[in-house]
């Protein structure tokens, strides 16, 4: 199960001054699916827009294995950019001859009930999503890269989406990569989590222990300074803390009511704490 | 992907051919100018087409991604970026191709006189800017912004050659108007020359397609200016670089001349290279003399001087004579004219007296003058010609000079209609009409040779008029000569002097002895004519075709081959140069001189 | 069939909770010896999960012996009956304790709880 699949060395990327990537690394195992969380310009769709060779860091590296060529990879980018004057069949059709797709599977096309004479560009923001897709999983890709496309999708759209990604994930053992910050509909398929900041990545952690490891408690007064936490906020009847690293030892030592907490709050308090941090600077 | 740039050419040139066909169409309907042809007003409006053509299909190399959101899915599709750039160029250059063999084909079908252009200018032009939009490519999504810089581009484009071929010319101390490099874009210029110019103005294209394609490398979805950062990283040492390689070439072509040789007299070798001075080469030595002059034509050769009539820098006149003396090393200004005055380029030297003519060189030609130039005291005599006899006619090139009862006198020859107008200027002013001649006449032992349909006159001078004292028929037409390039040819005697024909392949000579006055033919002969002295001359044979080059001497009524120079006839550094002493021969970069008569070769240590 | 859904805020890990959701089927009856279940794929469509995730579940119960995979031909439920008894014992008793947790840490006391058991099986056996 783990086979190096890319290697992305000490990524760096500047526009303009703006640092944008940061001496960002990673390493992405065949069969991984991941996601990416971070605040709005943290980098991860640069970041991501890397590992789809559209755009090229000033400095570092990207090695992908030699099981991944260039047609392996799919890109979804938040853009979704296609050649839109093209009709629907005339875009499979470059799409196939490109990526030497032999027959093209037409079934999730004839799902939506797409137009094969429509132009793209015509085509509602799911509807191209999906049309998108169903190119990129045409390819078998070794790697899909999502960027945030989920919440632009109606919800019925939404499902036979997340249907395809699966599928294509036990199919070809594909690893996949999404950037999101909504994950009420995907936080069961990430076996990794990362969360990005100012170009770095600050949390990457399996989210089979995340859950370990990361603890709220709610409460009306103050708790001790020397629990770690990432992020707390005041609210006008209670506090809440989330506690990063969290252990038993911690239990025992300040034994309050350590909650559970679901995916979306866990980066909703990484990405909170950067604000913090950003505040306290 | 091909395919699909193929199909998007394809739609780009069915669309512009449409625009270029229909819309003078439409200018004829709408003007109703009906006595104007349509290709009459198609042709212009289909080259300044062409030009924006170019520029279309070089700058939209992006555009049809640009309009329809397609950049980023684009550049995900499995190709390097220079596999892109091939995909995209390649239909472009062949439609670029394409148009420019139609116009190649407009051109020479009646084009030419239409042509707003001419056909060398319109295809730089064309080229260049299809290769400069091409380079700016990626550096602008706006349409109009990429026209502008593309056409700012190419006009600098065309200033730094300027620039290249002005400095060149300045580091060899060549005046810049010897090399009026418009010529180039009239193509009038020698290949050699023609060749190098355009190995310095590609090269100088190179900065914009080299960074191109080094920065596309890396083209990304990012924001234009980081690309063009990139770029003008690239641009900067690439355009330094090939501007001193640009220079270089320019610098290998442009030359007003290679170093030309000149054997003297006294079998010194003059080294002349234009516009930095001479070297004069003895047997282990030389002498060297720095100046703005040449002696690689000598108007004029005798046992002590060489002259050579020069050029002022900034007129462009030939309107001095200087000479050098060959013992003492010393170059002088003999002569100094006006500017606007040029001199005919025989010199005559009797006694201690240069003659020549010289005229007005713009507007008033008539206006012509024998100078007659003291050698000793540099004094200067003109003597006005009357110029009815002259109007209209050559410059008078051919001049005798001599004595009669201690007055001196100078023949003077002008074509004019195919007749030769023979004058005699007398040293006080005196203008003599001493007849017409069919063709240029000669003065050799005091004898006149002049020419009628059928027959060759020979005149003496009898109580100071010329009078005939022979006809000889010439039905043949020989044209004779002495030769004209030694001083004082007047006081040698000649036995013979020949004449010469066209014949089928070979030139046909013919002798006239001047002590019986008869011609004798001496039939097809190998090679032209050289004279050494009054009996002593070669014919030399140049064969393009066996690249060798013959000396034969006459003897005996036969040609007998001396020797034989086997090179490159027809590469313009070789050179094989009979002069007055011998022969000078220069094959590359190695130079040979052989001495007359017997063309034994003469070694100089220092060469 | 698996209708409900899974609790990601659990600590307990999300192949662990597939596990005991087929566990329930089995012991409700609704999966019987014999049956054939989802493939990983259809499984991990229906939950939205990932198909690793089904594929550690499926793994596990294959080694506790609850499910058979045949080659090519998919997971179908396998047991023995006298497993289910301990099965059925280990997993009230889970639930017990999880539920004993809760009602301690709310303040109820051993005896509040015995009382409550006491009133439950009396009306179940009145309703009977």
């Amino acid at each position: 199960m783990t086979e190096k699949i890319v290697e992305v060395e000490n990524l760096k990327l500047n526009i303009g001054r703006k640092k944008i990537l940061d001496n960002t690394s990673l390493e992405l195992q065949k069969g991984e699916s991941v996601v990416i969380a971070g605040r709005n310009g943290s980098g991860k769709t640069t970041f991501l827009k890397c590992l789809a060779n559209v755009i090229f860091p000033d400095q570092g590296s990207i090695k992908f294995s030699e099981e991944v060529p260039p047609e392996k990879i799919g890109y979804i980018s938040d853009q979704l950019s296609l050649f839109e004057n093209y009709t629907v069949k005339k875009g499979i059709d470059f799409h196939a001859s490109v990526f030497h797709i032999e027959d093209f599977d037409y079934t999730l096309i004839k799902e939506l009930k797409l137009d094969l004479n429509q132009k793209i560009k015509n085509l509602s923001a799911g509807e191209r999503t999906l049309f998108h897709l169903s190119l990129i999983l045409a390819q078998e890709p070794e790697i899909l890269l999502i960027d945030e496309i989920i919440h632009v999708i109606d919800p019925y759209l939404r499902e036979k989406f997340l249907e395809a990604v699966i599928d294509l994930m036990d199919r070809c053992q594909a690893t996949v990569v999404m950037v999101n910050h909504t994950f009420s509909e995907i936080e069961k398929i990430p076996e990794r989590v990362l969360v990005m900041e100012k170009g770095q990545f600050i949390l990457d952690e399996k989210s089979e222990t995340l859950g370990e490891k990361l603890k709220k408690v709610v409460s009306e007064a103050e708790i001790s300074d020397e629990v770690p936490r990432i992020f707390q906020r005041e609210l006008s009847y209670f506090r809440e803390y989330f506690v990063y690293p969290f252990n038993e030892e911690l239990r025992k030592k300040f034994p309050y009511d350590y909650k559970n907490t679901r995916l979306n709050e866990i980066i909703k308090a990484f990405v909170g704490g950067q604000y913090v941090k950003k505040g306290n600077q | 992907m091909l395919k699909k740039e193929i199909n998007d050419v394809l739609k780009q040139i069915v669309f512009f051919t449409a625009a270029v066909l229909l819309l003078p169409a439409f200018l004829i309907i709408t003007t109703i100018i009906s006595d104007q042809s349509y290709f009459s007003v198609f042709f212009p409006m289909f080259q300044f087409g062409l030009i924006f053509w170019a520029f279309f299909m070089g700058s939209s190399l992006f555009s049809l991604e640009h309009g329809q959101r397609g950049m980023e899915y684009l550049l995900s599709l499995p190709y390097s970026r220079l596999q892109l750039i091939g995909f995209k160029i390649v239909p472009r250059i062949i439609a670029v191709m394409i148009f420019f063999v139609a116009f190649w084909i407009l051109y020479n079908a009646g084009g030419e006189d239409l042509a707003a252009l001419s056909f060398i200018s319109f295809t730089f032009t064309y080229f260049s800017l299809f290769l400069i939009s091409l380079s700016l490519s990626a550096s602008s999504q706006n349409f109009l912004v990429l026209f502008v810089s593309s056409l700012f581009s190419l006009i600098i484009y065309f200033e730094l050659l300027s620039v290249v071929i002005f400095l060149v010319t300045r580091m060899k101390r060549i005046p810049y108007y010897r090399l009026n490099y418009r010529y180039f874009f009239t193509g009038e210029l020698d290949p050699y020359l023609t060749g190098f110019i355009l190995l310095a103005a590609i090269v100088l294209l190179l900065p914009l397609l080299v960074s191109f394609i080094l920065s596309f490398k890396k083209f990304d979805i990012r924001p234009a200016k980081v690309y063009n950062k990139r770029y003008l990283k690239f641009f900067t040492p690439i355009f330094i670089f090939c501007f001193i390689i640009s220079a270089f070439f320019a610098s290998q072509g442009i030359h007003i001349g290679y170093k030309q040789y000149y054997l003297t007299l006294d079998l010194k070798l003059i080294e002349s290279h234009p516009y930095s001075g001479i070297k004069i080469y003895e047997h282990n030595k030389v002498h060297k003399i720095k100046g703005d002059f040449d002696f690689s034509w000598p108007s004029l050769v005798d046992n002590e001087y060489v002259y050579q009539i020069a050029h002022n820098k900034t007129t462009r006149s030939y309107n001095k004579i200087i000479r050098l003396n060959t013992s003492d090393y010393t170059v002088e200004v003999l002569y100094k004219g006006l500017s606007e005055r040029s001199i005919g380029w025989r010199l005559q030297k009797y006694d201690q007296t240069i003659a020549f003519v010289e005229r007005k060189r713009k507007k008033d030609f008539h206006d012509i003058q024998l100078v007659l130039v003291d050698e000793a005291s540099k004094e200067v005599t003109r003597i006005p010609l009357e110029y009815k006899l002259l109007e209209k006619s050559y410059f008078p090139i051919s001049i005798w000079t001599n004595k009669t009862e201690g007055k001196r006198f100078w023949l003077i020859s002008t074509e004019k209609n195919w007749k030769n107008q023979i004058l005699r200027i007398w040293e006080d002013g005196r203008i003599e009409d001493i007849g017409e001649s069919q063709k240029a006449p000669c003065y050799v032992n005091r004898m006149l040779i002049s020419y009628t349909e059928e027959d060759v006159i020979i005149s003496m001078e009898k109580e100071g008029r010329f009078e005939a004292i022979r006809k000889i028929p010439n039905s043949q037409g020989f044209k004779f000569g002495t030769g004209y390039w030694r001083a004082n040819l007047n006081d040698l005697t000649f036995k013979e002097i020949f004449g010469w024909r066209r014949g089928p392949t070979h030139p046909i000579y013919a002798k006239l002895n001047l002590e019986n006055f008869e011609i004798e033919e001496i039939g097809e002969t190998k090679g032209h004519l050289h004279y050494f002295s009054p009996d002593e001359y070669y014919f030399i044979e140049i064969d393009h075709v066996a690249s060798e080059v013959k000396v034969y001497e006459y003897k005996e009524r036969k040609q007998n081959l001396l020797k034989t120079f086997s090179f490159n006839t027809t590469e313009k550094r070789n050179r094989f140069r009979p002069c007055i002493g011998g022969i000078v021969f220069r094959e590359g970069k190695k130079v040979r001189a052989y001495a007359f008569p017997d063309l034994k070769e003469i070694k100089f240590k220092k060469l | 069939m698996f209708l409900s859904d899974l609790d990601f805020s659990s600590p307990v890990p999300i192949y662990r909770q597939v596990i005991y959701l087929i566990k329930l089927e089995i012991l409700s009856g609704r999966l019987r010896d014999g049956d054939q279940l989802p493939t990983i794929r259809e499984l991990a469509k229906i939950l939205k999960l990932n198909p690793n995730t089904v594929a550690k579940a499926y793994y596990t119960l294959e080694n506790e012996r609850f499910i058979e995979s045949k080659r090519g031909s998919g997971n179908w439920v396998n047991y023995k009956k006298a497993k289910l008894d301990s099965l059925r014992r280990g997993m009230v008793e889970d639930e017990f304790r999880s539920f004993l947790e809760t009602a301690l840490s709310i303040g109820a006391t051993i005896e509040d709880i015995k009382n409550l058991l006491k009133r439950y099986s009396d009306n179940d056996r009145k309703n009977r």
